[in-house]
């Protein structure tokens, strides 16, 4: 049997370098503010996730040169710093030993403050990130209250995906989904979990909308055979701020050049790479409904667990 | 003055420079397109060959991959696997999985789509058939179709059916072809410096060493060739080298033997000239020899004949001489015995008168046989003949030889009877003679006439010595004889053959027997006077 990897944890990793390389290379055509800087080069936070495998080395190994190439073009030195201990690069971050962070944004929204951030980019898929819960259509669910001893598909190690399912659960069948379904499977593609559903081998997926939409320009026939239950809108799950003491006119740099990223040869080919459409813009509010979906599934798991301690 | 280089022609006018360099470049060509033509299959069939290892290798790779995904029916695996295979691979186009449950699996780089089993173009007949090779879609795209069973511990699952892309096949072959028309264009320019230089290099001394056997054939015997290479072609230049010289050597000489020899022709010429002023005179002294001898060479053949009649005459009157000798003899002893009367004596004298009465006639006919005729008149061959035997009947009787005669009587020739018959007798004569010679017991002699067409044929045949094969070519030669001297005069032979060949057109040839000699006289049949 062939390995099964995670496509969330090398996005993960290409989308938080590309967001990187995004703050850095604005950076590079102008003098920094920052003294890291201003003594030698841009310095950036990296969070790699948990999970460290070959692909990921590979994808760190790919950032690293492109980002020399890419700031070689604009002349001045970048230094990438990657951590697999998101409160190490915390305290880095606090301390002023790195001038901008990428990350997932359950990791934004659980470790930072917003306005300990300032804007920075967002990477954007075609299809875009939003989380949707698809049911074969011959599974007899019909809403949200039918997932009782149901199979679902999930992506491995998408903290974002399983908060938000959590949270179905927890709103619609006052438990946790281990104790609504029948089965959770796990499986490192939206592809691979659409496809389980149209086998027959799941009776519901939860995927994110790029994901279906690549599925089904696979097979129309996927398309045809499912119905989407629920879906949470997000607009990008990796992200990328600056720290809110990096020199505004350096961000606003940033911001008028990094959405022109897809429009440079090699830009592109890094961005096809990973298949990313592009970055934009993005700002710390952003994150709101991740917080408000933070705060829910807290407040929905509190009340469970007081059920559960009466009981 | 033209510089030397300019003495050289780029182009060399002479033919087997052409052909030289035509051959060799169609060799060439030649060489190079076969190499094409032999190496395009086996090149293809390698390909195709890569082709199909690789389409087992991957086909092995999948199966062994989704083996466990099939047996449990987990196709999202099965799509999934090889969607990465079609992403990894960009030389596979499509792979179409057919189980033989459930349904079609069509797996493209571009997408999948679950398919009926009857809607698949493979056909369950094909399942368990290996089948491979290029196929091309109704659009004219060409791709390598592998298509091989599926199985799980010898038990049938489905077939497999994976579509390979030709483009890098048919890359490969463009390529091929590319190479060899570069390989080819290349032939073709290397054939024109490499050949023309190979073909200067062999043809020019070759065109050298013509063109000097042409001013050599033109009389240019100074003419040399400078050719310094170590092979066949120095060697004959070497050769020809010492041909002109050897030939300019033998005109030297040539010349003056010329000289020598226009020397002689004027000398010769010089007496020519006088001989000729000469000329005449020796004419008419030769004519006049010429007349003398034929003179004395009839005289000669008259006293031959006077001899030969008087030898005749003495034979002829040897037995009257005898019996008047008895006569005279009995007269004697009719007078002595007393015996002797009126009637006895008129009985002698009249027997005496006979016999020289005889003896008389015996003269008219030996002086009528040798009366010289000049004048040509039809004849009769046997009665000639006969008046040549008779005159010798005498001769024959006393010496015992047989002489025999086979001539038909009815036998018209036209000529000189006397001539004829003097030709006759000698060549009895000569018979005689033979005969005599060769001391035979019973000597004979035959004279045999036959008519032929248009011809008669008239054989003298005797058993004496015959013809001594030395000499036999030189009988008919004027004073060539055999026989002793004071017997032979050599010209009977000769005025025969005059005789037969210039006045009677006829022919006269000596022929050896076995035992003895023939001559043979051979005259065209004429009664009237010969023409021409």
């Amino acid at each position: 049997m062939s390995r099964r990897f995670s496509i969330l944890a090398p996005l993960r990793i290409a989308a938080s370098l590309i967001v990187t390389l995004a703050l850095l290379l604005p950076a590079t055509q102008a003098t920094s503010a920052t003294s890291a800087a201003a003594e030698e080069s841009i310095r950036l936070g990296f969070y790699s996730g948990a999970r460290r495998e070959w692909s990921r080395a590979e994808v760190r190994g790919t950032f690293d040169l492109w980002a020399q190439e890419l700031a070689r073009k604009f002349q001045i030195p970048v230094r990438i710093i990657h951590y697999d201990d998101t409160l190490e690069m915390r305290q880095d971050f606090l301390a002023g030993r790195i001038d901008g962070i990428n990350a997932d944004a359950i990791t934004l929204v659980r470790q930072y403050k917003l306005d300990e951030l300032a804007e920075g980019y967002a990477t954007i898929m075609k299809g875009g990130w939003n989380l949707m819960l698809f049911t074969s259509k011959a599974s007899g669910v019909q809403n949200l209250a039918d997932l009782a001893g149901k199979r679902i598909v999930l992506l491995e190690e998408d903290q974002a995906g399983e908060m938000y399912l959590e949270t179905l659960c927890l709103r619609h069948h006052q438990r946790p989904c281990r104790e609504v379904f029948s089965d959770i499977q796990r499986v490192s593609t939206s592809n691979q979990a659409l496809m389980r559903v149209f086998f027959g081998k799941a009776d519901l997926a939860q995927v994110y909308g790029y994901g279906h939409d690549v599925a089904v320009e696979m097979n129309p026939q996927l398309g045809q055979s499912i119905r989407k239950l629920a879906e949470f809108p997000l607009r990008s799950l990796f992200l990328a701020f600056y720290s809110t003491r990096v020199d505004p006119t350096l961000r606003q740099r940033t911001i008028r050049i990094m959405p022109t990223l897809h429009t440079y040869p090699r830009g592109r080919q890094l961005l096809d790479i990973f298949k990313i459409d592009r970055l934009d813009v993005a700002y710390p509010a952003e994150l709101q409904p991740v917080i408000e979906l933070e705060r829910e599934y807290q407040r929905l798991l509190s009340q469970f667990e007081r059920k559960e301690r009466r009981r | 003055m033209t510089p030397p280089w300019l003495s050289v022609r780029l182009l060399p006018a002479n033919r087997m420079f052409f052909r030289v360099f035509g051959v060799f470049g169609s060799l060439l060509l030649a060489m190079t397109i076969l190499y094409g033509l032999l190496i395009i299959p086996l090149q293809r069939d390698s390909l195709l060959k890569v082709l199909y290892s690789q389409a087992t290798t991957v086909s092995r790779s999948i199966i062994q991959a989704s083996s466990d995904a099939m047996l449990t029916d987990d196709f999202g695996f099965v799509v999934e696997h090889n969607l990465q295979v079609l992403q990894n691979n960009k030389s596979i186009q499509s792979v179409l999985i057919v189980p033989r449950r459930g349904s079609a699996l069509s797996i493209a780089t571009s997408g999948w789509e679950m398919l009926q089993t009857a809607a698949a173009p493979i056909k369950p007949a094909d399942y368990d058939v290996e089948s491979y090779g290029i196929v091309t879609s109704p659009e004219g795209n060409a791709r390598y179709r592998y298509i091989t069973p599926i199985r799980f511990s010898g038990v049938s699952w489905g077939v497999m059916q994976i579509d390979f892309d030709t483009s890098e096949y048919e890359a490969n072959i463009d390529e091929m072809y590319r190479q060899i028309a570069y390989i080819s264009l290349f032939t073709l320019l290397a054939i024109l410096p490499i050949g023309y230089f190979f073909a200067l290099w062999l043809t020019r001394p070759i065109a050298t060493i013509s063109q000097a056997a042409s001013r050599v054939a033109s009389g240019e015997l100074d003419t040399h060739v400078k050719i310094d290479r170590n092979d066949e072609i120095g060697d004959l230049s070497h050769s020809f080298n010492q041909m002109v010289q050897a030939l300019a050597e033998n005109r030297r000489q040539l010349e003056n033997v010329n000289l020598d020899l226009e020397i002689k022709v004027t000398e010769r010429t010089q007496e020519l000239d006088e001989l000729n002023r000469t000329l005449d005179q020796r004419v008419r002294d030769e004519v006049s020899k010429r007349k003398e001898q034929e003179q004395l060479l009839i005289h000669q053949s008259r006293l031959a004949a006077m001899g030969e009649m008087i030898g005749a005459i003495a034979h002829q009157w040897r037995q009257p001489l005898n019996a008047l000798s008895l006569v005279t003899q009995n007269m004697q002893m009719q007078y002595l015995t007393g015996q002797q009367t009126e009637e006895s004596m008129r009985a002698l004298q009249d027997k005496a008168q006979q016999l020289i009465q005889r003896m008389s006639q015996t003269i008219d006919e030996f002086r009528n046989f040798f009366k010289p005729s000049k004048h040509s008149e039809t004849f009769n061959l046997a009665q000639a003949i006969q008046a040549a035997a008779d005159i010798l009947e005498g001769m024959f009787k006393n010496h015992n030889i047989e002489l025999g005669m086979d001539c038909p009587s009815d036998i018209e020739l036209y000529g000189i009877p006397g001539e004829f018959s003097q030709v006759i007798l000698n060549l009895l004569g000569n018979a005689r003679d033979a005969v005599l010679t060769a001391n035979q017991p019973q000597p004979k002699i035959f004279i045999r006439a036959s008519l032929g067409q248009n011809q008669v044929q008239i054989d003298v045949e005797d058993n004496g010595t015959g013809f001594d094969p030395n000499t036999m070519h030189k009988i008919f030669e004027p004073y060539f004889t055999t026989k002793e001297e004071g017997k032979g005069t050599g010209i009977g032979l000769y005025m025969s053959k005059t005789i037969v060949e210039n006045n009677m057109h006829g022919n006269l040839e000596a022929i050896s027997m076995a035992n003895g000699a023939c001559m043979r006289i051979t005259l065209p049949i004429k009664t009237s006077p010969v023409t021409g």
